[in-house]
């Protein structure tokens, strides 16, 4: 079990990671949503012992990785961000390295050299130099490695940034065998869908703040069944909020000038409502948008902005 | 040891893989010692006076342009004073022992370089100099293998140049003096870059092309190997000429050339301790300069995240880095042994090669530590090597500067290793002879890696 208890990290007055916490179990991938900036990178960096915290501890199956690094770090796999690869050198011994690193020697490092190659589809072209491989190939190769020796604990950190599709499902297949495996599995990631369709948990990230967490269905609820309603056009937000001051279905998630996101209650055809009462007294809107009660959603309800690439 | 042994391998590994890049330092020592030779010429007896040289152009070309441009140039305007005359005039020069030899720039010679098929610069020696004939000569051949160098490296641009010079020509001939700017301007590159090559781009295919031309040059013997040579030089001695010297009679030609040939060398050898030592600095200020790479491009953070000690990070690099500069520096001493008849005591050598290469590294890699950027760093450590090149005599023989000078040079590196090699070159010494060279040695790199491992460690709590 991966502990993460108030964990902060700033840099100069920038709080990267704000007093953020969640908790893993063995078998379970637990996403952190969040756009870039968010602070996601800054906490897996902590996790896995590269940046010292300000505040708060780590803990894997009870071993604190601030009282034993080492033991900490051998049960430990990351994927990087940045595919962390020798370009001179070929996927084979690039495993090698960072297998050896990592513990494995002998045998069983070419058992298990050949194991990922093998999972990430790379055995064909595993004698040729990293440099030559395309972006997906790269990326196949980092997780390979992040894997090599079966840590207990394997953080992904954007492991399928600007691949092709082919790429993505070969990286998401390989994380769900892991996790099969009993693995516990952080993974951070900005695409909604990635979220939405390989993470048990999510924990939705913004400006340092886990804002909620919870699975994908417990998320859905915190929005309610309503929809989200949004309205782009030449509007002052004064002129909104009187016509949906008094409108019991409506909640306002955001209102600046412009733009504005409404939280419209449950009910079949309450959004026409909302939006027939809002139009009749002529308010100048240009863009509606109605977003249903997904992951964009609460995305949305929680920060009032969309989540986008 | 399992850890660094693995960060080692991986470093060398990598190095193997692109072993140009490592290779180009082993170039070094001998352009600046080609260059020194050429400056000092008679071997530390000072400045050499300046030749009198004819030039005669009979091609009017836009290389000949380049030629005769060259001659001009300062570094050859140092020792080299140029007259441009007919054939017949030049002769008749010869004749009266006014000039030291004459450069003949055949007709087509433009033509053929910029095709690249094989031509000649012809030089003619006044049989009756010892000296002077010899200087021609070297610039003679500096100036072929620059252009043929320019012309593999540059053959694109160069068939723009010629584009634009054959229009210039057509309106008055005036073309070939911007051509000459340009591919002067790179020939002028190569014999002057006695500055670390910035480390982004060591691999550069021209710069390796350069500095193969440049070492082609050095290892004369063993040119045709390396690199054939597409504008060959041919010698003659002008017939009819009383001879003052028996060296250079025209009646034992294979025995004057021995001579010149004897006579470089052993300049060259003379300045091959303080260029060894030197091209030993730029190698390990360029290998330890991966550091940055390797946190460029996240390696180095993704082994900071594996179960090991930090600091076995840096000293598997430092390792691979000794690993490599042992390695070009056994290359020097064959080269030094083949070619120059350099004889040292082997185990010394290995010793004082071994724990030099380890002051270097410890010694960069601390200043390194101290730079934030690797821009910064580079900087930092090409001005530290400079100056320690020059404190130590790796430029100019130590005897030759100012007593303030030669008292500070305790202080470079450089200084110690030329006092190592120099007498193992030179007075035959053992490990006992060089004890103080080995000793201060292994006191820097003990201190360095030292103090670079408590930075490391310093730097990575606070989490930069
Ligand atoms: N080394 C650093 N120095 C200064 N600011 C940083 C550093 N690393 C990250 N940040 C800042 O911290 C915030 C969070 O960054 P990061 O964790 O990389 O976000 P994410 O991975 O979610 O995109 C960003 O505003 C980023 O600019
Ligand atoms: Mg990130």
């Amino acid at each position: 079990m991966l502990v993460v208890e108030s964990l902060s990290r700033s840099f100069g007055s920038l709080k990267a990671v704000d007093e953020i916490g969640f908790q893993v179990k063995p078998g379970e991938i637990y996403g952190l949503l969040g756009p870039n900036g968010a602070g996601k990178t800054t906490t897996i960096s902590c996790v896995c012992g590269l940046l010292r915290p300000d505040r708060g501890t780590i803990e894997l199956d009870g071993v604190a990785l601030e009282s034993d690094p080492i033991a900490f770090k051998r049960r430990l796999g990351v994927v990087p961000q940045e595919t962390a690869l020798y370009g001179d050198l070929s996927a084979r011994e690039n495993l090698h390295f960072w297998g050896g690193l990592a513990g494995l020697t002998g045998g069983a490092l070419r058992d298990r050299t050949t194991a990922v190659l093998e999972a990430v589809g790379l055995t064909e072209r595993a004698g040729d130099a990293v440099r030559k491989y395309s972006g997906g190939m790269k990326r196949r190769l980092n997780l390979a490695i992040g894997m090599i020796h079966e840590p207990k604990l394997l953080l992904l950190d954007e492991p399928t940034v600007g691949i092709d599709i082919q790429a993505r499902l070969n990286i998401l297949d390989v994380v769900r065998e892991v996790v099969r495996a009993g693995t516990i599995v952080l993974y951070t990631t900005h695409y909604l869908e990635e979220a939405q369709e390989l993470c048990d948990r999510i924990g939705i990230m913004d400006h340092g703040r886990i804002l909620a967490e919870g699975s994908l269905t417990e998320l859905k609820r915190m929005v309610g069944e309503g929809e989200i309603l949004t309205l782009k056009g030449r509007f002052e937000p004064g002129e909104l909020q009187s016509i949906v001051a008094e409108d019991e279905h409506v909640r306002v998630v955001s209102l600046e000038e412009g733009q504005a996101v409404l939280d419209v209650g449950k009910g079949q055809g309450e959004v026409t409502g909302v939006l027939g009462r809002i139009l009749r007294k002529g308010l100048a809107v240009d863009d509606i948008s109605i977003q249903q009660p997904n992951l964009q959603g609460v995305f949305l309800k929680l920060t009032g902005r969309e989540l986008r690439d | 040891m399992r850890i660094i042994w693995l960060i080692m391998r991986k470093d060398l590994l990598r190095r193997w893989r692109s072993p140009l890049a490592s290779l180009v330092f082993l170039a070094f020592p001998f352009v600046f010692s080609a260059l020194i030779a050429l400056a000092f010429g008679t071997g530390g007896e000072g400045r050499m006076p300046r030749f009198k040289v004819a030039l005669v152009d009979e091609d009017r070309g836009f290389v000949a342009g380049l030629v005769r441009g060259a001659f001009g140039q300062e570094r050859a305007a140092q020792f080299l004073e140029v007259t441009e005359t007919t054939h017949e005039e030049a002769m008749q020069l010869i004749e009266h022992n006014r000039v030291a030899g004459a450069i003949v720039i055949p007709a087509g010679f433009t033509d053929a370089v910029l095709d690249r098929r094989p031509t000649e610069l012809r030089v003619i020696r006044n049989p009756a100099e010892a000296i002077g004939p010899i200087a021609v000569e070297e610039t003679a051949e500096f100036l072929a293998l620059f252009l043929e160098g320019a012309a593999s490296v540059l053959s694109g641009p160069i068939e723009r140049i010629r584009g634009l010079t054959e229009e210039g020509s057509a309106d008055g001939g005036a073309g070939a003096v911007p051509g000459a700017g340009t591919l002067g301007g790179a020939a002028g590159q190569i014999s002057e870059r006695p500055v670390v090559p910035a480390p982004a781009d060591w691999a550069a295919d021209e710069r390796v092309a350069e500095i193969a031309v440049a070492v082609n040059h050095a290892l004369r013997g063993a040119r045709d190997y390396l690199l054939p040579p597409a504008i060959r030089l041919e010698r003659a001695d002008a017939p009819g000429v009383p001879v003052l010297s028996d060296t250079t009679s025209p009646a034992e030609p294979a025995a004057a050339s021995a001579d010149d040939d004897a006579r470089f060398l052993s300049i060259f050898k003379y300045v091959l301790p303080g260029m060894a030592t030197f091209a030993l600095f730029v190698l390990a200020v360029g290998l330890t300069a991966d550091v940055f790479r390797e946190r460029r491009r996240g390696t180095l953070a993704r082994q900071l995240a594996a179960p090991l000690q930090p600091q076995k990070v840096v000293v598997g690099k430092m390792l691979a880095t000794m690993g490599v500069g042992l390695i070009v520096a056994l290359l020097m001493a064959l080269i030094g042994a083949l070619f120059l008849g350099a004889r040292a005591n082997p185990i010394a050598f290995l010793l004082l090669c071994v724990l030099f290469l380890l002051a270097l590294t410890g010694f960069v890699n601390l200043l390194y530590s101290f730079a934030r950027s690797e821009q910064r760093g580079a900087t930092l450590a090409s001005i530290v090597m400079m100056l320690m090149a020059f404190l130590g005599g790796s430029f100019i023989p130590l005897e030759a500067m100012p007593e303030f000078v030669q008292r500070l040079a305790v202080i470079s590196l450089n200084y110690w290793a030329i006092e190592g090699f120099q007498a193992l070159l030179f007075s035959g010494a053992g490990v006992a002879e060089i004890a103080r060279p080995l000793v201060v040695f292994l006191a820097v790199g003990l201190v360095s890696v030292l103090l670079g491992g408590a930075l490391l460690r310093g730097q990575l709590a606070r989490g930069d």
